[in-house]
């Protein structure tokens, strides 16, 4: 066995250090634990905190549900599309904002403006606007999107690097080279992180809309089993919402590396 | 004389920022006149609902009316004490987890998973375990705002320049020294950046959890004003969240250019924060 040289002596019993892993999964079930030990003392009422178990049980029927399972392609569904709509519009609008000096400034303070008002806001006339369905949740969705993937299409032409630009002009490339290979280029990562946070946003104010009014979706049955007091659908159901939204997270996380690598080098932060 | 130049010179400065949102509301005013709708009135009458609804009291209370202080203090109120439990468990919890590694690594998952629950899903959890109070707003506004700051002061401790410190390390540093002078302003930056972002978080959360149960706040009035179809009104409580919004944002940014002064990556984080 080859071993690495470890300082002699009594105390520094040679331990490696438990690899993060591990410590993780030990956190993990450590949760469970405590949270089957809260339900079984008592110290939780089983109302309001069904045992880990019976948890993973409903989890397990869920995922297997067709009807559930149909709900959650209908709150995608309404994901995908304002994501969609909203970035479709706003990166080429944010792109031609920034790209112009003179708009810059005006259009921002119009965006700081709009996006200070949270879109849940609006949900008691969206519901009278559009209904309950699909449209409602999308117009919300959008309206919450639009302002961050803008700014950050703003931002990142802004940000582009006024030496390259120079050197390009002076290499004699006409708008549309400069445009291509180097505002966009130099524009990338910062969209990227529009969009990554954009679509952690989306979920949530499509999700919320769903509790608080719409007709169809995860939330609606995550508070039809509230009703009937079934919190162990209940916590089921939100777990499955918390991994949908870690696989939403990290798959923009990595789509983002893979597509503009260049951006992480460039800021040299990971969030 | 100079006075007056430089007065004229903020006013042609202001309008460069601001013209195109003006134009924008004038579009607003006559396109809702001509439609005449019910839901989305013209934007001067929601100014003027403004006023009468929260600016129409007397000297002695600001001239904030008896409206304001009956359903804007109880969601300020929910908002801070939601915040501040945020803010001291986010940043105590954070620089443990960043200090002690095993325990960072024991805990990231559970973190992983807390942040990726779309915060609002809790809201039929919250209402089980605390009823129809102001606590469970303030439960909710507590949660969604303490994954951002945890996660900024871990990272703003992890992220401690190597250099800076090795060499407190190598100047045997008082636990205290070395936790005042070294590794707390060494992490502000991040951390304050943190909060700045979960201050928006708290007045959606504010908001979105008082839509849906509450007694009292500006999201109940907007539910309140909605079911007997007074949409001027409904309006003008947006529009005060808006200016909280911003308010808060002003705040901010005016915290982050006094304390982080020294640092030379404040600028640009603050920037970012968004």
């Amino acid at each position: 066995m080859t071993t690495v040289a470890q300082p002699a002596g009594p105390v520094a019993q040679a331990r490696r250090p438990t690899p993060t892993w591990v410590l993780g999964t030990a956190g993990v079930v450590t949760m469970f634990v405590v949270w089957d030990l809260l339900v079984r003392s008592g110290a939780v009422s089983r109302d309001s905190l069904p045992y880990p178990g019976d948890t993973l049980a409903r989890l397990a029927e869920l995922l297997t549900d067709p009807l559930f399972l149909g709900q959650v392609v209908q709150t995608l569904w309404a994901w995908v599309i304002s994501m969609l709509v909203a970035s479709v519009v706003a990166v080429p609008l944010g792109l031609a904002l920034g790209y112009f000096a003179t708009l810059y400034r005006p259009a921002s303070a119009v965006v700081h403006a709009a996006r200070s008002v949270p879109s849940s806001a609006f949900l008691p006339v969206a519901i009278l606007l559009f209904g309950l369905g699909t449209q409602m949740k999308v117009s919300l969705s959008v309206y919450a999107v639009f302002w961050p993937i803008l700014l950050n299409a703003m931002y990142g032409v802004r940000d582009a690097e006024p030496l390259m630009l120079t050197a390009g002009r002076s290499m004699g490339w006409g708008q549309r080279r400069l445009l291509t290979r180097i505002v966009l280029p130099s524009a990338a990562p910062a969209i990227a992180t529009g969009l990554r946070v954009a679509s952690s946003t989306a979920l949530i104010v499509v999700l919320s809309a769903e509790l608080l009014g719409a007709t169809s979706g995860v939330g609606t049955v995550i508070t039809t089993y509230q009703e009937a007091q079934r919190p162990d659908y209940v916590y089921a159901g939100i777990l499955i919402v918390g991994i949908l939204g870690m696989l939403i997270y990290y798959g923009f996380h990595f789509a983002e590396r893979l597509l503009v690598p260049w951006g992480h080098a460039q800021r040299g932060e990971g969030r | 004389m100079s006075r007056v130049r430089g007065l004229l010179r903020g006013l042609v400065r202001a309008a460069q920022w601001l013209w195109l949102l003006a134009v924008l509301l004038v579009v607003w005013e006559v396109v809702a006149r001509q439609a005449e709708s019910l839901f989305i009135p013209p934007f001067s009458r929601i100014v003027v609902a403004f006023v009468d609804n929260w600016l129409s009291g007397d000297p002695a209370s600001l001239f904030l009316s008896d409206q304001f202080w009956a359903d804007v203090l109880p969601s300020l109120a929910r908002l801070a004490a939601g915040y501040g439990l945020a803010c001291a468990i986010g940043v105590v919890v954070g620089i443990v987890l960043g200090v002690w590694h095993q325990a960072g690594a024991f805990l990231n998952p559970l973190i992983r998973l807390g942040m990726s629950v779309p915060v609002t899903m809790l809201l039929p959890i919250a209402i089980v375990f605390f009823g129809i109070t102001s606590g469970m707003n303030v439960s909710l506004i507590a949660l969604g705002c303490l994954w951002p700051i945890l996660v900024n002061t871990y990272d703003g401790v992890r992220g401690l320049d190597t250099v800076v410190t090795t060499t407190a390390l190598s100047m045997r540093l008082s636990r205290r020294r070395y936790f005042l002078s070294v590794l707390l302003p060494g992490a502000s930056p991040s951390i304050i950046a943190g909060m700045r972002i979960s201050i928006g978080i708290a007045l959606v959360l504010m908001v979105i959890s008082e839509l849906y149960a509450a007694t009292s706040g500006l999201g109940f009035y907007i539910v309140e004003q909605q079911k007997l179809f007074r949409f001027p009104e409904l309006w003008s409580a947006i529009l005060l969240v808006a200016l909280l919004g911003i308010l808060f944002n002003a705040a901010f940014a005016l915290l982050e250019r006094s304390a982080l002064r020294w640092h030379r990556g404040a600028k640009a984080g603050s920037e970012r924060a968004s």
